[in-house]
């Protein structure tokens, strides 16, 4: 840990509420992308945002500063992340019509071997489409590991979870997602 | 025409390759700043409330430990009722439904006697 950032926390700690300003600016960055990766809106994201730093400066009392500061935060920041998915579970099955005209278009040339289906937020927005399926829980784990890339025991670190559940719960969380993209690709076809 | 795990897998692969959005609102350290200003005795109180409860919740094993062992070393063989009294330790099974009846029988009765008076 930086020496600055332990003097910065023992300050806040010793009182000065003031100190925890340059903590938040360098990053709030990292905490805005890992809250954009499960709300949606802007609004939300921004509440996740506030309610992490939040936490974290009521409960810096309990950071024993043994492993880097940033490792402890974005580990709050997961668990607010999933507390919000909890809260705002969205469980809806899309169907081939809710499709937008790039969604389809993708679609149409990732199925096709000469096609170049380049429209990254396309398949973002099909990704996000195929995560209403899945359990909170599922959608955490799916996340760090396919969209973050994150290793099993990395995940099993920020999660709680031991190595084997996260293993299982990515597994089922693919073949939902899969099932999920099969209904919607049989549909469109049909 | 791909199966759908390739599919996935490809949409997947897309959408890491965006770059993480990070963009952060202006100031908002500042308001983030002015919630901590504006209550700090809130973060304060859930800070110790937390602490409060993690002490609890390490408290419970040890004294559902001391509990145990004090109710085995103080009353040995108390569940089962000193011996020689029977009684003892045997729930007393309620009386009522008996004395419900005789009640009914002695209604029975007067309602029979008042009857044959007249």
């Amino acid at each position: 840990m930086d020496a600055t950032e332990q003097e910065l926390i023992a300050e806040v700690l010793d009182g000065q509420p003031d100190s925890f300003e340059p903590l938040v600016v360098k990053y709030q960055p990292r905490v805005f992308a890992i809250a954009r990766r499960y709300a949606r809106r802007e609004d939300e994201v921004e509440d996740i945002v506030q309610t992490v730093f939040i936490k974290a400066f009521s409960k810096l009392s309990s950071f024993r500063g043994d492993a880097p500061f940033e490792h402890w935060l974005m580990r709050m920041a997961t668990f607010t992340c999933y507390d919000f998915l909890r809260k705002h579970q969205r469980n809806r099955e899309w169907n081939a019509t809710d499709l937008s005209d790039e969604e389809n278009d993708w679609l149409e040339n990732v199925g096709d071997e000469s096609g170049d289906p380049t429209d990254r937020n396309a398949a973002k927005a099909l990704v996000e489409k195929l995560m209403d399926c899945l359990k909170p829980d599922e959608q955490i784990i799916i996340t760090l590991l396919e969209l973050e890339g994150k290793s099993v025991k990395e995940i099993a670190k920020l999660t709680d979870f031991s190595e084997s559940n996260v293993k299982v719960k990515a597994h089922r969380a693919r073949e939902k997602m899969r099932k999920s993209l099969g209904n919607l690709t049989t549909e469109k076809y049909l | 025409m791909k199966n759908s795990n390739d599919i996935l897998d490809q949409m997947l692969a897309e959408t890491r390759q965006l770059p993480a959005d990070d963009r952060v609102p202006f100031a908002f350290e500042k308001r983030i700043m002015a919630h901590i200003h504006d209550a700090p005795e809130a973060t304060t109180a859930a800070a110790l409330l937390d602490q409060w409860s993690r002490m609890l919740w390490r408290a419970v094993l040890p004294c559902a430990a001391v509990m145990v062992l004090a109710a085995v070393l103080l009353n040995p063989g108390e569940t089962n009722g000193p011996a020689g009294n029977p009684s003892v330790g045997t729930p007393s099974v309620a009386t009522t439904e008996p004395a419900a009846e005789d009640d009914l029988d002695s209604i029975v009765h007067h309602a029979f006697e008042a009857k044959s008076d007249k």
